[in-house]
């Protein structure tokens, strides 16, 4: 299959760029390792254990007015039926979809159920190789859901699900909240999020959060900064990621702008920023890149960081992150990817292109849970060897 | 049975006598130690008997056929069990026998280990000569072969006998399966299975002119002095002394001393002293409640035992410390999951994705709760229970393993409802539940000499994570050792670096692990004259080692012993 070939070669290529020999190996306890913050304030590091989309389900799923899409197998019939495959062979297909793992012929028939000019086309690289068609796509039309007010206009949007502010803008919850494997809450994340972060998390650098306060007990100026760490997170024997580990932040001069400011009010840090900038995995989220950033977070009586990060990004970017295992995604979660590609391409909402009007990012939420660390720079890493 | 049908009150007189005992040991003055000895490691008279064979532990299994065969040989299957006593394995090894099934895993692993010694890519790296044909047996190259290896695994020469049966044995496998390394395996794969090599068998010799005493032969002298200071057999070199007589000699015994003090090996001698006494085996099952001890991996258990054993060779070996200072010291080693146990950030340069196991020196503030072993994930961990901590355990082990003095068990109908029960309102702290536990009367004696101690180090929780509370109570970490009053771990650690029992306790332990035995009645005199020479070097522990070695007592038995 060819999403695996290239996962493999892939593979090969990033082994063969790190001989083992080039490493020289020691170890360090950081003194001072409380980074470059005025010396009055205080800072907290934390590393990001969870990240995934804030979703906001009802329970009576009343949402979702048009219903929740429609599964996979009855979205592919219709894709299949429609670019003239016989009947029988679509049936065939469908059942042996229901039956378990799918010969390659079977696959080869659903990743190519695009076309163009007559010629069957990968449909998770090219999905608007298959049509948008009335019904395909089912949009969230709940009342409520997380994130931020960020065009400005309270008469546009969902109303906030925690702060009840009018106007939110969330063209993510709007494409995505009625496939029945992003649906959750904050109690009960969605399926897809938490199978997507839970690779994730084990597979890219961590990312990391550092928080600075002149003083975490009272109102006051606060200063936000995400960073990619050079180490991936540690977990515990709970499988949960391991509180108060240490990780080096990486000295990329590419991550080192992700600075939001704002307030802690109440002991709730509300932050804001233009630009966020972080290195994802290339096989899952490839990258963080929002523009209009807000922040919103409480940290426990444990240390631990809880919140929803918001902001408009570029939705094909969020197509790919499922597109990019393809067939997977597809078999695993029922999610339809050319039916997820037209509700988001649809509910963008930010950055119109200047030349075709069309917009190239949409807004979204993200609930970021993050635990106790320890960030050092590279400079008081190196200061101790 | 017996224990069940005991009248209660005969039991209470005896655990209380027990705990009375154990107080009066730790006030003896070295003048009167001689006899403390053998009763203040707890020794029943049974053990003041000299062992004639100790079992290899696995450790020494394996570091014979690494010294043997080299490198890289796979050792799987189980071994033996192995006891405690006197507070030692190594004691336990001269006590244990070879069941059945033992005999089989022994079996199968020497069969194992024969076959990969013997591997057509190492067996040009261990071979003396090479047959004249590969297909059929070749006598002298067997023999050449049985000889050389059969010196190292057994620590002796091969006896004529023994060296014709194995030769033997070797070509008429080689005959039947045409092959001479096959022949070679099957004999080599025998000796694995030979009491010779499986225990550790020491034979006397009369001394001349001198009545009814025995002193070990010269092969039997180079075993105890190499698994002493190494952990291993006797290399060529010290056999080669013992073949010519001069580890009979004081001036060639000295040097052969003082030969294996300087070698780095003598490392995996302290380690496996110190993992002794510390009773580090009990690792292999430790485990703690995933729920409230998320952070408590397999991966802290082992660092946090090498970080104990670093911060000692670290202490003793390398800057040739005060032994007492071990619990005191703030200076220790960690990783970086140890770092998040100890909150401490520490960072490697690895590659994303290796394993977290480099190390890093540490020194924790002068104003740090933590300081010496006793504060070490490794100590309050291995003592505490999967959910709990337990200042009884602490203060037992601190007892019983670092000074030597016996803590009887609980009565079998103890009640440790109001112990085990962490969610009591009533008894926040375990301090509070140990008070209300103890005013039961069969109860008081014992938590008396544990718990004052134990209590100190409750600001450490089951998985050694520090605490300042205990279910929102704040923690009282006060307490007294054989009446020094302290407040908190590190006055505990002082208290224990400043008493005669600990550095008393190592000397027993010592001559115990090295003996394989209790130090006998009758060698009162010499455990005082070790006592002495210790604290005369500053208490430095090769010194401890060296005058052991270099001591004639080291090597005499009794008459009984050779009886």
């Amino acid at each position: 299959m060819l999403f695996l070939k290239f996962g493999e070669d892939a593979g090969t290529i990033r082994n063969a760029k790190r001989p083992i020999s080039r490493f020289l190996v020691t170890t360090a306890v950081v003194l001072g390792f409380a980074g470059p913050s005025p010396a009055a304030a205080e800072t907290r590091d934390f590393v990001v254990s969870w990240w995934m989309q804030a979703a906001n389900s009802s329970k009576d799923d009343s949402d979702c007015p048009q219903g929740i899409n429609p599964s996979l197998e009855e979205l592919v019939r219709q894709q299949l039926l429609a670019v003239d495959i016989p009947k029988a062979e679509v049936e065939n297909a469908i059942s042996v979809l229901n039956g378990g793992a799918p010969p390659a012929d079977v696959v080869d028939m659903i990743m190519y159920r695009g076309r163009h000019n007559g010629k069957p086309m990968h449909v998770y690289t090219f999905p608007s190789t298959v049509p948008d068609v009335p019904g395909m796509t089912r949009f969230n039309m709940g009342p409520e859901a997380y994130g931020f007010n960020l065009d400005g206009n309270s008469k546009t949007g969902y109303t906030e699900a925690d702060t009840k502010e009018a106007g939110i803008d969330n063209g993510f919850w709007r494409a995505t909240g009625c496939f029945i494997s992003h649906r959750g809450s904050r109690e009960k994340g969605p399926t897809h999020g938490i199978m997507h972060w839970d690779l994730q998390r084990d597979k890219q650098p961590a990312w990391a959060i550092r928080v600075v306060a002149d003083d975490f007990t009272k109102d006051g100026d606060v200063t936000v900064s995400l960073y990619r760490a050079m180490e991936r997170v540690w977990r515990d024997a709970n499988g949960d990621v391991r509180r108060y580990s240490t990780f080096r932040i990486d000295p990329d001069k590419r991550w080192q702008s992700n600075t939001l400011k704002g307030k802690i009010k109440n002991g709730e840090v509300t932050v804001s920023g233009e630009q966020l900038h972080l290195l994802g995995d290339p096989y899952v989220l490839t990258d963080l890149d929002m523009n209009k950033a807000q922040f919103r977070f409480k940290l426990d009586a444990d240390g631990n960081l809880e919140g929803v990060l918001g902001g408009y990004i570029p939705w094909i970017t969020i197509f790919y992150e499922y597109g990019s295992s393809g067939f997977t995604t597809e078999f695993m979660t029922g999610v339809n990817l050319p039916a997820m590609y037209w509700a988001l391409r649809k509910s963008a909402d930010g950055s119109p292109d200047p030349k075709t009007g069309e917009n190239t990012t949409i807004s979204s939420a993200y609930r970021v849970a993050a635990v106790p660390a320890f960030l050092v720079t590279k400079d008081q890493n190196e200061a101790r060897r | 049975m017996k224990r069940a049908t005991r009248p209660m009150g005969r039991r209470w007189l005896t655990a209380t006598l027990a705990c009375g005992a154990v107080a009066l040991t730790a006030l003896l003055p070295i003048s009167e130690m001689k006899h403390a000895f053998a009763a203040g490691a707890g020794l029943a008279a049974s053990d003041q008997d000299a062992p004639v064979m100790r079992r290899l532990t696995p450790a020494q299994y394996k570091i014979v056929i690494r010294d043997v065969f080299g490198p890289g040989i796979e050792i799987g299957g189980r071994f033996e069990p192995w006891q405690r006593v006197g507070g030692l394995l190594e004691v336990g090894t001269g006590k244990v026998s070879l069941a059945s099934t033992g005999f089989e895993q022994y079996d199968a692993i020497g069969r194992s280990i024969a076959a990969q010694a013997l591997d057509p890519q190492r067996r040009d790296l261990i071979m003396p000569c090479k047959p004249a044909r590969e297909t059929a047996p070749d006598d002298a190259c067997a023999r050449q072969f049985l000889q050389a290896v059969g010196e190292q695994l057994y620590r002796r020469p091969l006896t004529d006998i023994e060296l014709s049966t194995q030769v033997d044995l070797a070509n008429e496998a080689g005959a039947k399966f045409k092959n001479f390394y096959s022949g070679l395996e099957t004999s080599l794969a025998s000796m694995f299975v030979q009491l010779q090599f499986l225990f550790r068998q020491e034979t006397v010799a009369p001394v001349k002119g001198v009545p009814g005493r025995f002193d070990l032969d010269a092969y039997s002298k180079a075993s105890r002095l190499s698994f002493f200071l190494w952990d291993a057999s006797p290399d060529r070199r010290l056999l080669a002394a013992a073949a010519s007589g001069k580890l009979n000699t004081e001036k060639g015994l000295n040097e052969e001393v003082e030969r294996l003090l300087a070698s780095p090996r003598v490392e995996d001698g302290m380690r496996s002293f110190f993992s002794d006494m510390f009773g580090f085996d009990s690792f292999d099952s430790l485990s703690k409640d995933p729920t409230l001890y998320p952070n408590f991996t397999r991966t802290v258990a082992d660092d946090g035992r090498e970080q104990t054993m670093r911060t000692l060779v670290d202490l003793l070996l390398a800057r040739n410390g005060d032994y007492r200072d071990l619990y005191t010291t703030r200076r220790t080693f960690l990783t970086p999951v140890l770092g998040s146990m100890y909150r401490v950030p520490v960072t490697t340069n690895l590659p994303n994705g290796f394993p977290e196991t480099r190390w890093a020196a540490h020194e924790y503030p002068a104003n740090d709760p933590r300081a010496g072993i006793l504060t070490q994930v490794s100590f309050v961990s291995l003592h505490s229970h999967p959910g709990r901590t337990s200042p009884t355990l602490r203060g037992k082990a601190l007892r019983e393993m670092i000074l030597c003095q016996k803590v009887p068990d609980p009565p079998g109908n103890v009640s440790f409802t109001v112990v085990q029960d962490t969610s009591n309102p009533l008894y926040k702290t375990a301090r509070e539940r140990l008070t209300a536990h103890a005013t039961e009367a069969m109860c008081t004696g014992c938590h008396k000499i544990t718990d004052p101690m134990g209590l100190a180090l409750e600001n450490f929780d089951s998985d050694g994570v520090f605490r300042t509370a205990e279910n929102g109570a704040a923690l009282d970490t006060s307490g007294v050792l054989d009446g020094i009053q302290f407040t908190n771990a590190p006055g505990l650690g002082k208290a224990v670096r400043d008493n005669p029992a600990t550095t008393r306790c190592l000397v027993n332990r010592m001559a115990s692990y090295a003996l394989g035995r209790g130090p006998a009645q009758t060698e009162g005199d010499w455990m005082a004259a070790l006592q002495k020479a210790f604290a005369a070097k500053g208490y430095r522990v090769p010194d401890l080692m060296r005058v052991i070695a270099a001591s004639p007592e080291f090597y005499q038995v009794s008459v009984s012993q050779s009886q």
